[in-house]
């Protein structure tokens, strides 16, 4: 307050004459332009270099190797899994392949081993490092005692392919409790999932790792680039149509079709047969999704862009769908007597708080934020505790 | 739109760039910037264009109103009305909802609830700077320190302009009126090698050091219950480089971008961690802020000029309406409150103040900034109180994850904050040579890498 502040304006004063003309030559012109290309040449490289150390700092990934998504699960002969020790952006797998610390093959005794089966959603897609739901359920859990939480999900894996993932992988690693967060909307693909009957072949040709150069900086970019939503809205639609070329009008699902409801509950229902049969108590979860039922006008703009991966589905089918293979779920767990976390529902109350108190759950139409991975964690943590009988949870609630 | 974007990096821009040097007269330009403004802002919610089109509005009719009715009562009322306008906006817009939550809280405590209905108004981003800006130009057009200017787009592209539209620094008319002026004649070269230096150092400070330390501070103060006395530490110790770093690479992107477009911002921090008493840092920190309290607040209120206890009143509202001014918030009134203590504490023990050693007074000096920045941090008074409890009794354990990294990026920005030269030090004398060229490259690659890693947070004095 006392007196005038010391600025420094000398980097104004010193600034010499202009270096260039208004002007100009041609020869002038490619000495510029080469100058830039160079200068161009040597952002990239550092962006490239910053890219690697940023990641070898934050998650341990190797400054050479050449990841990409795909590197984070393969095809053997049990079908899909995830590839051990793979790193890529935030995603790091442990020896075996899950996502998450180091465990061993059999669980240290007196530790209750914790097994959670999903897709994308349990996996952790847009959660920062360490939040997505399994490893929450984790912290939320060792508070009340001993256990280990193993997060096996894989990106884009149904129903049909937990059975074999469990039953020739999974299995081996002795989980006293296995939570399924199933994604009832692969049911909707254009072609149906399917149970692989046989072991499958894998191309035995193609490298386990990606090794050629691919630029970690450049695979940043499309996580970074946020198109305003009218553009978004357009390239969508345009995906989608293109999707939709050469088929016929009845091709799309107007409403839900209920032969892929029983398909998945016919699926969920051996898949947890399964994992009772190899002494694991099975624990279902409702599938969350961003839409009231019946979907509000913002709910459908989210149901129609979620058609780029489902362009088979109309949006009030993808919701109805939802809503239909829940209650099944419900149903399941009822007739067999099977423990049941009703996440869509605490989902659903955290979106109806007053809109000072809430938090956003969901990242995009399925997936979660940090704050919805919680909810989801906190939710499964209060039955697991109650069926583990290490202490009773507050409220003993009943999910 | 955020500076470090990659949609303002290579598409806003490039595109005002080159259609503003295309233009060669001043009106064209300035309705060009006055353009760029509003899509810029309304990037974020173009509703609130409208708002920001009225308040400047509003102001330029009071200038304008100036030139033309010159007597003493008609530029009284051209003064008072449109500065209520401008306040009534602000306190509508930033204190409704607090003031009608406090009288709740208030009257609940008193025994005596009202229950008054809260309503939640969206507080548009950057009000208080713009708000700020139009008082500003009235008022020196009150005192005749500027003459108003009849030019609607010169006007609208001062208040408009987007690099120091939504944080800042708080520019004042007369200090750019000058390149305003000349903007005509204005050579698209003559600054933009410094402009772009200026920019890719401010990016650098933001991204490479701000948002580092943002991912710790976050996490720490999301579970305060679990830090220890040495987490807690390190946990303000990295809010006071953060914010820091955030907010003067914030205004150092607006320095350069205002050279790429033939305008000098000033300087708005001067290395305010180097300070050696509460006085010095507030001359240091936010110039621009503390300078427009000085001028049309302190020295309005009689300043220094009616004896000692005039002084410290003044100080303390000076200070008090400052900590308002960021936020509606009683955090924030608190914070104020408490460099205003400090201020006149400063002051009334000048003499055996100036008997320390400069070390002794550079250290007690930064620690009581750095409890101030708690207080500016917590969510609530009651989590300042945890934290500050956390950091003055002691607890075990450290409660931060990755503290070592922690303590690694700490040593590095306290260096560049306190021994390091601050941007407009690094750009004395600066030329474009091959060197620097090389540098600047690979700063803002790497730069490029982490907004590219999508881990960006907004700048914090957004919020404001």
């Amino acid at each position: 307050m006392n007196g005038q502040p010391e600025q420094n304006n000398s980097g104004y004063d010193a600034v010499p004459s202009p270096p260039l003309g208004d002007r100009f030559k041609p020869r002038e012109m490619l000495h510029w332009a080469l100058i830039l290309l160079c200068l161009g040449a040597i952002t990239f490289l550092s962006a490239e270099i910053a890219s690697r150390v940023d990641d070898w700092l934050r998650y341990e990934a190797p400054l050479l190797s050449n990841p990409s998504e795909d590197s984070l699960s393969f095809d053997d002969y049990f079908g899909r899994r995830g590839q051990p020790n793979a790193r890529y952006k935030k995603w790091s797998m442990n020896a075996y392949g899950f996502r998450g610390p180091e465990i061993s093959l059999h669980p240290r005794s007196n530790t209750t081993r914790v097994m959670v089966i999903g897709a994308s959603e349990t996996f952790g897609l847009y959660e920062s490092p360490g939040k997505e739901f399994p490893r929450q359920l984790d912290r939320a859990l060792n508070l009340h005692g001993d256990y280990e939480v193993v997060n096996t999900a894989i990106v884009g894996m149904s129903t049909a392919s937990m059975i074999p993932y469990f039953k020739h992988w999974l299995a081996r690693f002795d989980p006293d409790l296995v939570v399924v967060y199933p994604s009832p909307q692969f049911y909707l693909a254009s072609a149906a999932p399917k149970v692989a009957e046989h072991a499958v072949q894998p191309n035995k040709t193609a490298p386990l790792q990606r090794t050629s150069f691919q630029s970690r900086f450049l695979a940043r970019l499309p996580d970074a680039i946020d198109y305003p939503a009218f553009i978004q809205k357009r390239r969508n639609a345009a995906r989608v149509k293109e999707q939709l070329s050469g088929q016929s009008a009845d091709w799309v699902w107007k409403e839900a079709p209920l032969e892929r409801v029983a398909l998945f509950t016919e699926h969920m229902t051996a898949l947890l047969q399964l994992i009772a049969e190899h002494g694991a108590q099975p624990i279902l979860c409702t599938h969350g999704m961003w839409t009231a039922h019946p979907p509000t006008a913002e709910d459908l703009q989210r149901l129609e862009d979620a058609r780029v991966f489902l362009p088979r589905a109309s949006g009030p089918a993808i919701a109805q769908f939802e809503l239909l293979a829940n209650q099944a779920l419900i149903r399941l767990a009822a007739q067999n007597g099977w423990p049941l976390v009703d996440v869509d529902a605490r989902l659903r109350d955290s979106l109806s708080e007053p809109s000072e108190m809430r938090t956003q759950p969901f990242a995009d139409l399925v997936h979660f934020t940090d704050d919805g991975a919680e909810i989801a964690a906190q939710s499964i943590a209060r039955l697991v505790l109650t069926l583990s009988h290490k202490q009773q949870p507050p409220g003993g609630t009943n999910e | 739109m955020l500076f470090n974007s990659f949609v303002f990096l290579f598409l806003f821009l490039p595109i005002v760039y080159l259609v503003f040097w295309t233009f060669r007269s001043a009106q064209f330009r300035y309705f060009w910037l006055t353009v760029s403004g509003y899509v810029f802002y309304g990037y974020w919610d173009a509703r609130f264009c409208l708002l920001m089109a009225f308040s400047t509005l509003v102001s330029y009719l009071a200038g304008l109103g100036m030139l033309t009715f010159p007597g003493a009562r008609s530029r009284k009322a051209l003064l008072v009305i449109p500065i209520a306008v401008d306040l009534l906006l602000l306190g509508y817009f930033k204190y409704a909802t607090f003031a009608m939550q406090s009288v709740n809280d208030v009257s609940s405590w008193l025994g005596a609830p009202l229950q008054l209905s809260v309503f939640h108004v969206v507080l548009p981003v950057g009000i208080s700077f713009y708000t700020f800006h139009t008082i500003t130009y009235i008022v020196d057009s009150y005192r005749g320190v500027i003459q108003p200017t009849r030019n609607l787009f010169e006007f609208s592209a001062y208040v408009a302009l987007f690099p120091q539209l939504v944080a800042g620094p708080i520019v004042r008319f007369r200090e750019i009126e000058a390149d305003l002026e000349a903007l005509g004649k204005a050579a698209p070269w003559r600054w933009a090698p410094l402009g772009m230096s200026f920019f890719v150092f401010g990016l650098a400070e933001k991204v490479l050091i701000a948002d580092s330390l943002a991912g710790f501070v976050n996490d720490a103060y999301a579970n305060v219950q679990a830090l220890g006395s040495l987490g807690a530490w390190l946990a303000a110790l990295a809010y006071t480089f953060q914010l820091y770093f955030d907010f003067s690479g914030y205004s150092t992107m607006a320095v350069g971008l205002g050279c790429l477009f033939g305008l000098r911002i000033p300087q708005n921090f001067n290395s305010p961690y180097r300070a050696t008493d509460p006085a010095d840092f507030w001359r240091r920190w936010h110039i621009s802020l503390s300078t427009c309290l000085r001028d049309y607040l302190y020295i309005p209120l009689g300043g220094n000029r009616y004896g000692t206890m005039a002084t410290y009143r003044n100080l303390l509202i000076t200070m008090l309406l400052g900590g308002v001014w960021h936020g509606a918030n009683w955090t924030f009134v608190l914070w104020g409150l408490y460099h205003g203590i400090l201020l006149c504490l400063h002051r009334a023990n000048a003499s055996a103040w100036k008997s320390l050693a400069p070390a002794v007074q550079w250290v007690i000096t930064f620690v009581a900034v750095v409890f101030g920045w708690v207080l500016f941090r917590a969510a609530s008074i009651q989590e300042a109180y945890a934290v500050l409890t956390r950091m003055l009794t002691w607890r075990p354990g450290i409660g931060i994850e990755h503290a070592e990294w922690l303590v690694v990026a700490l040593v590095i920005a306290s260096w560049l904050a306190i021994e390091g030269k601050n941007a407009f030090e690094w750009h004395a004398n600066f030329r474009m040579t091959a060197a620097n060229a090389l540098f600047l490259c690979i700063l803002f690659g790497a730069c490029l890498a982490m907004i590219a890693a999508d881990r960006n947070s907004p700048f914090l004095y957004f919020q404001f």
